[in-house]
């Protein structure tokens, strides 16, 4: 049975210890920024305090008239913005006088200023053309259409108008609000509109209640169905359906996939992917929902929002299980918490099996009925 | 260093559960450097020769060549990094007076180039263990060129006394003088004493106010009571005693630190 290799130390420790350094230890920053000027090494400084949380930080240091920005992102990989969520959190009040902490990456003041020069060509946001398609489930397509990326080689192209579109929205809305790009090889008939002009359009269809009110990609939830899979009295294979944030998607995606990248990716850093789960033999379907949910209000409640150790992200429905998809910030303290709550539900409603499963094939599996 | 003959104890009459200790967190220092440059590949051969203190998985060259030598041990987090500039604001300097045991403490301070910042952070790891680890990591650290001295505990020490005090952990011994700063000063009232260091161990900091004592006394008795608090691991609460066997209990009070920040048992000795 694997282990979590690479660290003694959960995911939520490692958070403490980094507010507790930075808080000491920040006015080295602010002295290298403002006495020195030394950007190189206030950023090396930084990196390797951010180094205690996290195996490769992407961030941006900024020295704004009032205050210092720092501003971290997830790179493009979406279930990263929990942990990051979670990091920014735990930040102390005190530092909240100086610093404005953020997570995701901001959009460029002015889009239209947004500009790529490479290989002899100049690729202006005010001159791509793109046109966003409302897909069901509240979010866009877009299309776009460049003549000087059409040079470029696809993945080029592809990559190039991606850190453009994030440049002109941002992080987070890019996360939230965008389901998919495709490039077009001629112009549409439609009336376009410019990249540089997209963050207008989705703040005015997010006002109009067309697209999601805020940029949270942690507030959108995904339902999804599932065949038919061989085996399916085993754990996860007997799933028809669920209901799971975006941000966990990838997770579950790379599961199915049998690609554990990302869950160890994210272990080596103390934060543990996992789902509950529980036998429903014997219980009828309301009462497998009604445990179902009174488990997620419980684990969020308690595990979430009073001790901070992880929360529930999903649900899912099995023919023989039921599945409750979390995320854990401290592996064995919200451990103890679902044993405790999976336990006295078990003794009320005299189910049989139950436990706790790691988010990779062939994970550890505890069992707590 | 031990107290073999006149051992200390506690006597407890009440207990405050109302009381809240100081912050206990990791352990933060910095090592002066001469010049702007540092060997942090070699700290970390060092580490592990000496100490025996190995990465559970090894930093990247990268990383180091970068300045940061950030790494895991079971129970803790070991971060030492090289800053190409002083101590900002002339704080070195200003701890470097509090040692007046080393001559040349303040020149020192005043003419290094840069420093590492080196921290332990203990997570799940004992506060004493931490500690160790502390010392060791400072004592490596020093045994590398151009580093000059230590700025750790609201002081400055110099290298050489720094790691005979390290070494004696080979022997058993507790390396209390490399965590703990004794200060002493002077008022109307009289002789006064306070620790620095003990927060770091979840500990409150001690003090003694307006004693008649001299200020070798106060220190060697601060002494004490600092290495059998760390040793036994004793939270020492306001309106209990403290002394030793066979002396009168001194009492005790638990109030708004005057030389330390935070709250600080005060011992009326």
């Amino acid at each position: 049975m694997d282990e979590i290799k690479n660290t003694t130390i959960s995911f939520r420790q490692r958070v403490l210890a980094f507010w507790q350094l930075f808080l000491e230890q920040e006015y080295e920053i602010r002295y290298l920024l403002n006495s020195l000027e030394d950007f190189e090494a206030a950023n090396k400084f930084l990196g390797g305090l951010l180094a205690t949380v996290f195996q490769h930080p992407v961030f941006l240091l900024r020295k704004q008239e009032e205050y210092y920005q720092l501003e971290v992102s997830a790179d493009g990989d979406i279930s990263r913005l929990y942990g990051l969520n979670y990091w920014r959190m735990q930040a102390p009040s005190a530092i909240e006088e100086q610093w404005d902490i953020l997570v995701g990456k901001l959009p460029a003041e002015d889009p239209t200023q947004v500009e790529v020069r490479m290989e002899g060509l100049s690729i202006r946001a005010d001159e791509i053309e793109i046109w966003p398609l409302f897909e069901p489930g509240g979010r866009l397509g877009l299309e776009y259409y460049s003549p000087e990326m059409l040079q470029l080689k696809p993945d080029m192209a592809y990559t190039l108008f991606c850190t453009m579109l994030e440049q002109c929205i941002g992080e987070l809305c890019l996360m939230t609000n965008i389901a998919y790009i495709n490039m077009l090889e001629a112009a549409n008939f439609e009336e376009p509109l410019l990249l540089s002009e997209l963050a207008d359009f989705i703040a005015d269809w997010q006002l109009a209640g067309q697209l999601p009110p805020q940029n949270d990609p942690l507030g959108l939830y995904s339902d999804y169905e599932m065949t038919e899979q061989d085996g399916m009295w085993e754990l996860r294979k007997d799933i028809r359906s669920g209901n799971v944030s975006a941000a966990a998607l990838p997770v579950l995606n790379c599961y199915y996939a049998q690609v554990d990248y990302l869950f160890w990716e994210q272990a080596e850093e103390g934060l543990i992917w996992g789902f509950l789960f529980y036998s429903g033999a014997g219980l009828t379907a309301e009462q497998r929902m009604h445990i179902c949910n009174g488990l997620e209000e419980d684990l969020n409640r308690i595990a979430a929002r009073e001790q901070g150790v992880g929360e529930c992200v999903g649900i899912a429905v099995g023919l023989e299980y039921m599945y409750l998809d979390c995320v854990c910030y401290d592996w064995d303290a919200f451990l103890e918490i679902a044993a405790q709550l999976l336990q006295s539900y078990g003794a009320l409603y005299q189910i049989q099996t139950g436990g706790f499963s790691q988010l990779y094939k062939g994970g550890q599996t505890i069992e707590l009925l | 260093m031990r107290m073999e003959n006149n051992p200390m104890e506690v006597l407890t009459e009440t207990y405050s559960e109302e009381e809240q200790r100081n912050y206990a967190g990791g352990f933060c220092g910095f090592v002066l450097l001469e010049e702007t440059q540092y060997d942090l590949p070699a700290l970390l051969v060092r580490l592990q020769k000496e100490w025996q203190i190995t990465p559970l998985e090894a930093p990247t060259v990268q990383e180091m060549e970068a300045g940061n030598l950030v790494f895991e041990i079971p129970g803790a987090m070991i971060t030492v990094e090289f800053l190409p500039m002083l101590i900002p604001e002339g704080e070195a300097v200003y701890a470097a007076r509090h040692n007046a045991d080393w001559v040349d403490a303040v020149s020192v301070a005043e003419n290094h180039k840069a420093h590492l910042m080196a921290a332990v952070l203990p997570l799940g790891m004992a506060p004493l263990e931490a500690g160790k680890v502390y010392v060791k990591l400072l004592s490596s650290c020093l045994a590398g060129e151009h580093a000059v001295a230590v700025y750790t505990s609201g002081t400055v020490l110099e290298p050489g006394a720094y790691q005979r005090v390290a070494q004696s952990m080979r022997e058993g011994e507790l390396p209390i003088h490399n965590w703990i700063y004794l200060g002493t000063y002077e008022t109307e009232a009289g002789s006064n004493a306070y620790t620095v260091g003990m927060d770091a161990f979840g500990k409150d900091e001690l003090e003694i106010l307006g004693s008649r004592r001299s200020a070798e006394e106060l220190k060697k008795f601060l002494f004490d009571v600092a290495r059998h608090v760390l040793e036994e691991d004793i939270t020492l609460h306001g309106g209990a005693l403290v002394g030793f066997v066979g002396d009168e209990g001194l009492p005790m009070q638990r109030r708004d630190g005057v030389m330390v920040e935070g709250h600080s048992i005060q011992i009326a000795y």
